[in-house]
């Protein structure tokens, strides 16, 4: 990787995932000098164990995005949130971007832009769609509005991860290491046949880092995956196993069915009498008392059994997301097989303090 | 006004009769969210409270929460330092001792958010100051207040788990203090991190409980040059090993267990009340000591009339500066001492980006 500690590269959304972990491996390996814009200065805690320019940058203000892009030659844009946040906040991006003429915007998207019942070998060709959840769809918009400043001359690369997961993952590391964890997760048998397309973080990392020297890159997108192609009920045995957790039992699909039904009411319920009643039920929480027992036994319940949306949409999804541009363009070759992931993973999650 | 050095002479009876003028330096997240509170439930005992902050603007903004008191504000502590009786220090940790060294000189009375100091020589310059003017220090270290922690304190000292073997702590959150200015992390700021936010409540707790200062096995950091996310301590009083384990990175169980030779205690560090004593015999009690429902507004509560009532000599103070020092100290001494922790998913980097600096 070519160093180049002059070059000034802005992070958005620095104080998460993804974002820090740019951080660390530009500031690590002198790949630049990194600037982090965090949207709250209490998201900055990882990325300031570094000797790191940590400035105020939440998307939404235009002042702070302004200030915070002044003399950046790159940005990485990870910032993520609501509809607003991913759509407005893309926008305000690249036109802070294009009015400070950066050399190259990356612009870390998501494969769900594919929409979420897509089956068989995806590759960028697939049109993007509007038909998945909201944050599939917010996703989707903002790589149009990528589309639109490249079109007036902002050098931008889109890339497109699946399933990251690795060191600081809270969705695909911790929490899962959770459900793991709670005796209550299973093998879900024909709804867990559907293809989890793992990428380990510092993969993604590396090949969007790499796309900056190469200018075929630009205005271009970019699948990015892993090496492995596993079903999901196969990574949670390997996650399970590598956290030296007894076997996974299996559950049938008609029970694990009635169990997520089961759970989205008990959700659904859950968020109503949050709306409603909030304050009451923090104060029943804070009690300390069966009744607070009672309610985090439900809410660990409701944690540890997937829902119907994940069940359906995501670990049944027989779709493989396509990587192969990356591989002819960029030269990318994954470096971390799931075995070597999940290793890592578990490092991280002793330091984290998870026990098993 | 009675001045009285840090609890050096008995406490005045009778019924106070005078009104203090009081200075609030710092207008950041604590002082919006617990010290004006407080004050305002003592706005008996003010005569003026002094808003003091940089950000002038600022504490405008936080002066109209003290309405029915006469509240102003200042830029500078300089500014109102011949006009105040008692200050509250709630500034980042580095600016303590700039800030309070100059105040106790003029006779003005310091309560000084926790940690006391960034530095053990700046906390004894702190303490040796207010001795010198005979006012008080005070130290904003709510945990000494925690009933659950003061029955702890008395079960350890009477012996009734005989002598302590091991001491575990446990202490991590994900980091979400609302911070105004970013002083924990900006640079240019002190390069420490939880052990200094976080670690000085549990440093302080050990040395208070023992009765002394145990000596540094081993300080392991996550730092790379900037303030701490995570920090592993070992340490040695006596027979007694003691492992800390902080973070403000991660959720850690956020307990304490403390094993002597004839049983344990243990407890929950967000439980200002109840923890759990079992016996020799392996026989389980839970001990409540006071009301479940203080939440940390109870507290400030509680120091504020202390330390009004300490500053006129009607009642000895809850926390003095010299009570904490030891933890100060011994906070020193871990970071001269701290190495890197393995981070084992660092490691990799040159594998794909070359040599790593």
């Amino acid at each position: 990787m070519v160093q180049s500690p002059d070059r000034v590269i802005l992070v958005t959304g620095g104080g998460g995932f993804i974002g820090n972990r740019f951080v660390e491996v530009i500031h690590l390996t002198r790949f630049g000098r990194v600037r982090v814009g965090v949207r709250r200065w209490a998201s900055a805690a990882r990325a300031a164990r570094f000797p790191v320019d940590i400035v105020p940058c939440d998307v939404l203000d235009v002042a702070q995005i302004e200030a915070a892009m002044n003399g950046v030659d790159v940005v990485v844009h990870c910032a993520v949130g609501d509809e607003r946040v991913v759509v407005d906040g893309t926008r305000n991006v690249l036109e802070a971007a294009a009015r400070s003429q950066v050399s190259r915007v990356l612009h870390i998207s998501t494969a769900e832009v594919y929409g979420s019942d897509v089956t068989g070998r995806v590759d960028e060709s697939r049109p993007c769609t509007t038909t998945g959840s909201a944050y599939a769809n917010a996703k989707t918009r903002a790589e149009s509005i990528v589309r639109e400043y490249g079109s007036r001359g902002l050098p931008a690369t889109i890339f497109r991860p699946s399933i990251v997961y690795g060191p600081w993952s809270d969705q695909w590391t911790a929490a899962l290491a959770e459900r793991l964890r709670s005796g209550r997760w299973r093998r879900y048998a024909r709804y867990g046949e559907g293809i989890c397309n793992l990428v380990y973080v510092d993969d993604l990392v590396a090949v969007a880092l790499s796309s900056i020297r190469s200018t075929n890159a630009v205005g271009q997108a970019f699948n990015v995956g892993g090496p492995d192609i596993v079903t999901w009920n196969e990574y949670f045995d390997r996650f399970n196993q590598a956290m030296g957790l007894p076997p996974l039992e299996v559950r049938s699909a008609g029970g694990a069915k009635a169990k997520s039904i089961a759970a989205g009411a008990v959700r659904t319920t859950a968020q109503v009498l949050l709306a409603r009643h909030r304050t009451i039920l923090r104060k029943l929480g804070e009690s300390g008392g069966w009744v607070s027992a009672g309610m985090m036994g439900v809410k660990r319940w409701m944690c540890t059994n997937p829902s119907s949306t994940e069940l359906e949409h995501l670990y049944s999804r027989k779709a493989i997301y396509d990587w192969s541009k990356a591989r002819q363009r960029l030269g990318y070759r994954p470096a971390f097989d799931l075995d070597r992931g999940l290793r890592l993973s578990v490092d991280w999650l002793r330091y984290a303090g998870f026990e098993n | 006004m009675t001045v009285v050095a840090s609890g050096a002479e008995p406490p005045r009876t009778g019924r106070r009769t005078s009104q203090l003028r009081v200075a609030m330096i710092g207008c950041g997240a604590i002082a919006e969210a617990y010290y004006l509170p407080a004050l305002k439930q003592h706005a008996g005992m003010l005569r003026q409270v002094v808003l003091v902050d940089p950000d002038v603007r600022r504490a405008r903004a936080l002066a109209a929460m003290l309405s029915g008191i006469d509240a102003r504000c200042a830029e500078s502590h300089e500014k109102v330092w011949n006009d105040i009786d008692a200050a509250i220090v709630a500034t980042p940790p580095r600016a303590h001792a700039g800030i309070a060294l100059p105040l106790l000189a003029r006779g003005v009375h310091v309560l000084c958010e926790k940690p006391l100091a960034d530095s053990a020589a700046d906390a004894t310059a702190m303490i040796a100051r207010a001795a010198q003017s005979r006012v008080c220090l005070f130290v904003n270290q709510t945990r000494r207040s925690y009933p659950a922690l003061k029955r702890v304190k008395d079960l350890l000292t009477s012996g009734a788990i005989g002598e302590c073997v091991t001491i575990e702590h446990r202490e991590g959150y994900r980091f979400a203090w609302p911070s105004v200015s970013g002083w924990h992390f900006a640079r240019g700021n002190s390069a420490r991190g939880v052990l200094l936010d976080q670690g000085v409540h549990a440093l302080d707790a050990i040395c208070w409980w023992l009765g002394g200062k145990p000596r540094v096995v081993s300080c392991r950091t996550d730092s790379f040059g900037g303030p701490e996310g995570a920090a592993d301590v070992a340490l040695q009083f006596e027979a007694c090993a003691i492992s800390l384990s902080l973070s403000w990175l991660s959720q850690l169980s956020n307990t304490y267990r403390i094993v002597g030779t004839r049983g344990a205690i243990e407890g929950s560090i967000a439980d200002f009340c109840r923890f759990t004593i079992v016996d020799g015999r392996g026989r389980i009690k839970r001990v409540k000591t006071g009301p479940a429902r203080w939440d940390y507004h109870d507290l400030f509560h509680l120091f504020l009339a202390n330390f009004f009532d300490a500053v006129e000599g009607y009642a000895a103070p809850l926390v003095p500066g010299t009570a904490v020092l030891p933890a100060i100290q011994l906070m020193d001494e871990c970071y001269r001492s701290a190495s890197r922790m393995a981070m084992p998913w660092l490691e990799t980097l040159p594998e794909l980006h070359g040599p790593v600096s």
